[in-house]
């Protein structure tokens, strides 16, 4: 009975459309903030230690533009299925770096939204980021959408808003 | 699920051609691929900003050097290299502020924090050379090096 009940409640199409407008946000702004100073996010990417030199350059270029198509997307309502599963995507990828720095205790300023923020990475990002896969994961599986350029367009399925 | 799959990848294409296209047309483009390797940090001016234990030793007994330490005012309390002014970049204050106003702009600055596998102390050069400081260079080694190698550290009381 429990399950069913959370079930319904993971499937709301008004938590979904909660979770659909709050990311498209976030991902906006840490996007924006990121194409404004590329050699900040690059910085940010290396001090992770994770990847190959020659492969920075790149990402940070790409990854930002990522973060602020798929966050636009999501707040139009427009791709909404593939623009959430970029943002799981990415949130996840952030995840495994965040783990990584965080197990081999490399002390370093996060990188999330800016270069120019000093804060130094700890468990409570892990949490933030694991809560804003979840998020992407419950407007990727929930397929009743409100408020949303699929519908108009016929790209989508058709929501059947809660009476 | 092919829809979903054709709109993700559409996405990431999407995104690249826009990535790229504005990178092209910024005037402070990246170029695509780094080529040169560096130990620590993708300063253009690596080893022109990065000192070493025996040069940090030398400067030192200089005058017109200032030694800040980017770390927290408890690890700062806990030990730090002699002479060196506390500013914990993960926590500026306007305590901190009134530090700065006190260092002239053409003083050497050397940053350190924790070691190698810190950036905190790059960071912070970072925000001086934005502020106005010309001359900030990064002790890459930190206090993991001179703990390591043996040298006299100061303790704050209380």
């Amino acid at each position: 009975m429990d399950s069913v009940y959370f079930k319904k409640i993971i499937t709301h199409p008004y938590l979904a459309f909660f979770c659909r407008i709050l990311l498209g946000a976030i991902f906006i702004y840490a996007g924006a903030n990121k194409i404004i100073d590329p050699e900040g996010f690059a910085r940010s990417i290396i001090n992770y230690r994770i990847l190959p030199l020659e492969s920075i350059n790149l990402l940070a270029i790409v990854i930002p533009w990522l973060e602020l198509v798929g966050g636009g997307f999501l707040l139009l309502g427009l791709f909404t299925s593939g623009s959430a599963l970029i943002i799981a995507f990415l949130t996840a990828i952030f995840l495994v770096a965040l783990s990584s720095a965080l197990i081999r205790g490399i002390d370093i300023s996060c990188g999330c939204f800016s270069s120019r923020s000093s804060n130094r990475i700890n468990i409570l990002y892990l949490f933030r980021d694991l809560t804003l896969f979840c998020f992407a994961l419950v407007v990727l599986f929930n397929s009743r959408r409100i408020l949303c350029l699929d519908n108009k367009l016929k790209f989508g399925k058709s929501s059947n808003p809660p009476s | 699920m092919r829809r979903v799959l054709l709109e993700f990848t559409g996405i990431i294409f999407f995104s690249t051609f826009l990535a790229l296209l504005t990178n092209y047309l910024r005037s402070d483009s990246l170029p695509l691929f780094r080529l040169h390797s560096s130990s620590s940090s993708i300063l253009e001016n690596n080893n022109q900003d990065t000192v070493s234990l025996p040069m940090l030793l030398k400067k030192m007994k200089q005058p017109g050097v200032v030694i800040i330490d980017a770390r927290s005012p408890e690890e700062y309390q806990a030990g730090h290299l002699p002479g060196a002014i506390n500013l914990p970049y993960s926590e500026l204050s306007e305590e901190s502020f009134l530090v700065l106003q006190k260092i002239p702009f053409d003083m050497e600055i050397i940053a350190y924090c924790e070691g190698i596998e810190c950036s905190i102390a790059e960071d912070l050069a970072s925000f001086l050379k934005e502020s106005g400081f010309e001359n900030v260079k990064v002790f890459a080694g930190g206090w993991e090096e001179w703990t390591e190698k043996g040298m006299v550290v100061e303790v704050e009381n209380g």
